[in-house]
């Protein structure tokens, strides 16, 4: 009973510590009054009375602390007592509360970023998809007739129908087709992430539209779904401001007229990953001309991707389908009589492969794990050689009747301050980093929430606590044993718990992060070596100075005079004026137009030689075709070998021609002069003969890795035919990109009633290949500086924590006569060897992981002696500095000062 | 004031409990009336008065309120407890009981 009452007592007093002590200072006034007024009527003036009361009182605010402490609040009152002690240590030694926080912040901020990350792609499915781990998609795996296994994650519609109808392992499944819309019109216009989808799609989610409602199987009928489309949240609120009203109006998506039945919920993205801006009916797809029925055909044309939640064993769905497949299977291609259904997680490509990204992502969290622990033993190692330098101060505090725990009480409160520090400084470099993250690595994800949000705010506060706790509690339960004051008493570290194997695991920790720096650090020059290479990658034109300029006119009305042959006239007098008039613009050093350019479109043209029967392999007979305009091949930067490349004079009725690559000239004619040879290309008139007029370097048409193709260039003026997805390319005096306001003005011009028009740098178009490397270079290289200089201050802790254990001997050797050379080469010495067998280890580590490594990289190959003994020469100029200020210190000691000591 | 001692050691709580068992009293009131009982031998050292109230609240033996003295001032008054009563009783028994014994012994020749 009293035990509680006294409890509550001191809860009162706690949560009105306040109050507490407001009313006893006026208890105490009262007292005082009364003394005095006592005192008085004693005979004493009004002053002395008072004085004298207060001296009788024996100093107010020394009883007011024994009240208090009466009262009972200690605990709180304790560790406010320790957090400002432990405040005005960190005040004597900015150095190891500056070094400590940064460990940590590094360490913290990793692991928050990734941790992010991580969260959102691998441990939560998308937005909205109840269950995901149930929700696969469906492959089809075939052995070609030349043994290659090939598995696509594209299907005929009447694949889905018949998993629809014919099979129970799903209990929903759906097929949809992700693809980029135009809005708006003219200069305007841009292009959204649309996707086309069953309406199964939704129910397989089980997600409800945040406004309207989704479409219908009804408005999804083969083969021709209604014009309705479901909006998606962002692009509701980005376009149309969050109308509410929105439902029943009509927008244009391709030039076609949809009717908006409802919005989509925030962030659902289906089972992908990119944000949508509409999903549309699957059979509200434009007919591909030819297809035929596309919703009965077995022809891959009308494909689209198929997933299912899974209500039986995936073995049960694979033998279903697989069985499906084989037996409805109508079509000449005899693989798929023999083929097989994986069914395999959303998150893989169309490929069947887990995209690199996610195993990019994995690697750099494992990453950031193992630093937040290498992080954590570092700063314990801080603590401990704080500690143990400390001694003298904790031995008066035991003096002075410090207990055992009010001193690990103390270190503990020290380090969980510091690890609160760092972790708000880490979390800091968290929505930075994660941030960069998402940009360099995965720009196409629908990132609905900041890079710190709950959960990752949550995760950090509990790490952050622990590690606090953890590397505070460790080297306070080592100086305080249980026989603290003897121990201190002794002074020598050794009895302070520092032996030999202690020594030996602090000596591996090093090396273990030094051979952890080694290999990110190794990796991360592959990756820049990788970028470096792309960059001087001879790609056959100048990607920095080159604009494509992609536009497109509104179609001819067919109903005017002059049918097919006139309105193809008037479009190529719009190219050739918009051309004439971009060569003008200040900065521009030549324009010229293109049918299927590099980085734009693939065309393929089947080709004859008249007197060669059989042409050299299979790859003679075909060749990637550009038709280019006059100033065509100084524009795009593709050097002309021999002979000429077009010009003015060549237009319809000339004689045909053509320029055809190196690799064209050498398969068809090896060893002998290509130049006025005759070719006849499926694409001109069939059996006109082009004379070839010029060799051309070979060029990567469409990818940076690319296998040398044939490669034919015809006038465009000869060729009306190849007029529609035509580009304008402008060639800049210097870097391009400057220009595109100035182009953009002219087409706005001379052209505003153009349908789009969108102006991107050769460099922009390649952007999407780079990317990987780009990121990997990066994000590696980020985590190796920040690994380097985490293991950079562990090696100055350890060397200092060494130094300072061995001041006593130190000062013997000094005393005996030791120069300060050898006491340095004694330090250093073994920061030197640390440093060493880590870059030994991470140099081996390098070379094991390299097989790993290859496929992320370009050509490159993944062991290179060079780098590895550059980034292995780095680290032991960083070992050697981290390790230089303690060892000076070392020589410094005075044998004196460290003989009497003890 | 020649001739005052300090209050027996241990005994202060007691003798708290024993002036505030006659009527509530304010902290400087218990040290006047300590003074008072034992005719002046008896001085309270102030300070130590404080926390010894402290003690005794936090024990549940005493309660504690505002009140407005006789002189309209603001002052807080002590009041003792049930279970202050009964702690006061067992205290002065096991005081009699000691002193006794302690008597007992000086006694003895």
């Amino acid at each position: 009973m009293s035990k509680l009452t006294g409890w509550l007592y001191t809860l009162r007093s706690l949560v009105r510590r306040n109050e507490a002590d407001r009313e006893m200072a006026d208890e105490i006034a009262f007292h005082i009054e009364r003394q005095a007024r006592k005192n008085e009527t004693l005979g004493m003036s009004a002053a002395e009375a008072r004085m004298r009361a207060l001296q009788e009182f024996g100093g107010t605010t020394r009883w007011r602390e024994e009240a208090r402490r009466a009262r009972g609040s200690t605990p709180v009152d304790a560790i406010e007592q320790d957090v400002r002690q432990a405040v005005r240590g960190f005040r004597r030694n900015p150095a190891f509360v500056a070094m400590a926080t940064l460990t940590l912040a590094l360490g913290v901020g990793a692991n928050a970023a990734m941790f992010g990350i991580v969260d959102r792609l691998l441990l939560r499915g998308p937005e909205h998809l109840a269950a995901p781990e149930q929700v696969v998609r469906v492959y089809v795996t075939r052995v070609l007739p030349n043994a290659n296994v090939t598995t696509s994650g594209l299907q005929p519609y009447v694949l889905y129908r018949g998993v629809r109808d014919h099979t129970s392992a799903f209990s929903a499944v759906a097929t949809y087709l992700p693809m980029d819309l135009r809005v708006g019109v003219g200069l305007e216009s841009r292009l959204v992430h649309a996707t086309y989808a069953t309406p199964d799609l939704f129910t397989l989610a089980k997600v409800r539209p945040a406004l309207g409602r989704f479409y219908t199987a009804e408005e999804d009928l083969p083969p021709r779904g209604e014009a309705v489309v479901v909006l998606g949240y962002g692009y509701w609120q980005s376009d149309f401001a969050g109308d509410s009203t929105i439902v029943g109006k009509v927008v244009t998506l391709d030039d076609r007229k949809f009717r908006v039945i409802g919005v989509a919920p925030r962030g659902f993205t289906g089972v992908d990953r990119a944000p949508i801006a509409a999903w549309l009916p699957m059979s509200a797809r434009p007919a591909n001309p030819g297809a035929g029925d596309w919703t009965t055909s077995w022809r891959p044309n009308m494909p689209g991707i198929v997933v299912g939640r899974l209500a039986a064993s995936e073995a049960q769905a694979v033998a279903q389908l697989t069985a499906l497949v084989r037996r409805e299977y109508e079509g000449p291609d005899k693989s798929m009589r023999t083929a097989s259904v994986r069914v395999l997680p959303i998150s893989y490509d169309l490929q069947g492969a887990e995209p690199r990204e996610l195993g990019v992502v994995r690697l750099l969290a494992g990453v950031a794990l193992v630093m937040l622990l290498v992080a954590a033993a570092n700063i314990t190692n801080l603590t401990l050689a704080r500690a143990l330098s400390r001694r003298r101060e904790l031995g008066v505090r035991v003096a002075l009747g410090a207990g055992r725990w009010t001193l690990v009480r103390l270190m503990v409160v020290e380090t969980v301050l510091i690890s609160l520090l760092g972790g708000v400084l880490g979390l800091a470099l968290a929505h930075w980093g994660g941030a960069l993250v998402r940009e360099a690595l995965l720009p196409n994800v629908a990132w609905d929430e900041l890079p710190v949000n709950g959960r990752v705010l949550a995760l950090t506060i509990a790490a952050t606590l622990v590690t606090g706790m953890i590397v505070g509690l460790i080297p306070a339960l080592r100086v305080c044993g249980p026989d603290v004051a003897g121990a201190l008493r002794a002074g020598r570290s050794d009895s302070a718990g520092g032996g030999e194997s202690h020594g030996a695991a602090r000596a591996s920790l090093q090396v273990v992060q030094l051979a952890l720096s080694l290999v990110l650090l190794f990796t991360a020059g592959l990756f820049v070596r990788s970028l470096r290479d792309i960059q001087h990658l001879g790609l056959g034109y100048d990607r920095d100075r080159v604009l494509a300029v992609d536009i497109s006119f509104p179609r001819p009305d067919s109903g005017a005079t002059g049918g097919v042959d006139a309105s193809a006239v008037a479009a190529r007098t719009r190219y050739e004026d918009l051309r004439a008039k971009f060569e003008r613009v200040p900065g521009v050093a030549s324009a010229s137009i293109a049918f299927s350019s590099p980085l734009s479109a693939v065309n393929i043209t089947r080709l004859r030689v008249p007197g060669l029967d059989s042409l050299p392999s299979a790859k003679g007979g075909i060749a990637l075709l550009v038709a280019a305009a006059p100033h065509y091949f100084e524009t795009v930067g593709t050097r002309i070998l021999r002979g000429r490349g077009f010009d003015a004079s060549d237009a319809t009725g000339a004689q045909p021609l053509v320029v055809v690559n190196e690799t064209m000239a050498r398969t068809l004619w090896p060893g002998a002069d290509a130049i006025g040879r005759c070719v006849v290309l499926a694409v001109a008139n069939a059996d006109a003969c082009a004379r070839v007029v010029g060799i051309a370097q070979d060029v990567h048409h469409m990818t940076l890795k690319e296998d040398a193709l044939n490669q034919a260039y015809v006038p465009w003026g000869q060729n009306p035919r190849l007029l529609t997805g035509s580009v304008l390319l402008v060639r800049g005096q210097t870097d391009a990109s400057p220009l595109i306001p100035a182009l953009t003005e002219v087409v706005r011009h001379s052209a505003p009633s153009v349908r789009s028009l969108q102006i991107r740098s050769f460099e922009e178009l390649l952007d999407p290949q780079v990317r990987p490397w780009r990121a990997g270079a990066t994000l590696f290289g980020l985590f190796g500086a920040i690994v380097v200089v985490v293991a950079a201050i562990g090696l100055f802790s350890v060397v200092s924590y060494l130094v300072t254990q061995r001041t006593h001997e130190l000062g013997v050797r000094i005393a005996l006569g030791a120069q300060r050379g050898q006491v340095l080469r004694l330090i250093m010495g073994g920061a030197l060897r640390t440093a060493g067998l880590g870059a030994l280890i991470g140099a081996a580590l390098s070379v094991l992981i390299g097989p790993a490594i290859q496929p992320l990289l370009f050509d490159n190959a993944a062991r290179d002696p060079m780098l590895l003994s550059l980034v292995a020469l780095g680290l032991l100029v960083v070992a050697v500095a981290s390790s230089a200020w303690p060892a000076w210190r070392a020589t410094r000691v005075d044998p004196l000062l460290a003989l009497r000591a003890d | 004031m020649a001739g005052q001692s300090p209050i027996v050691p241990g005994t202060l709580e007691m003798l708290v409990l024993k002036t505030l068992s006659l009527e509530p009293m304010h902290g400087w009131g218990i040290g006047e009336r300590i003074q008072q009982l034992s005719r002046d031998v008896f001085a309270v050292n102030q300070g130590t008065l404080y926390p010894a109230l402290e003690r005794l609240q936090r024990d549940g033996l005493i309660t504690a309120e505002w009140r407005t003295t006789e002189n309209n001032r603001r002052a807080r008054y002590y009041r003792i407890t049930r279970s202050g009563l009964k702690r006061l009783e067992t205290e002065r028994e096991e005081w009699e009981r000691s002193a006794r014994a302690v008597d007992l012994i000086l006694r003895t020749t």
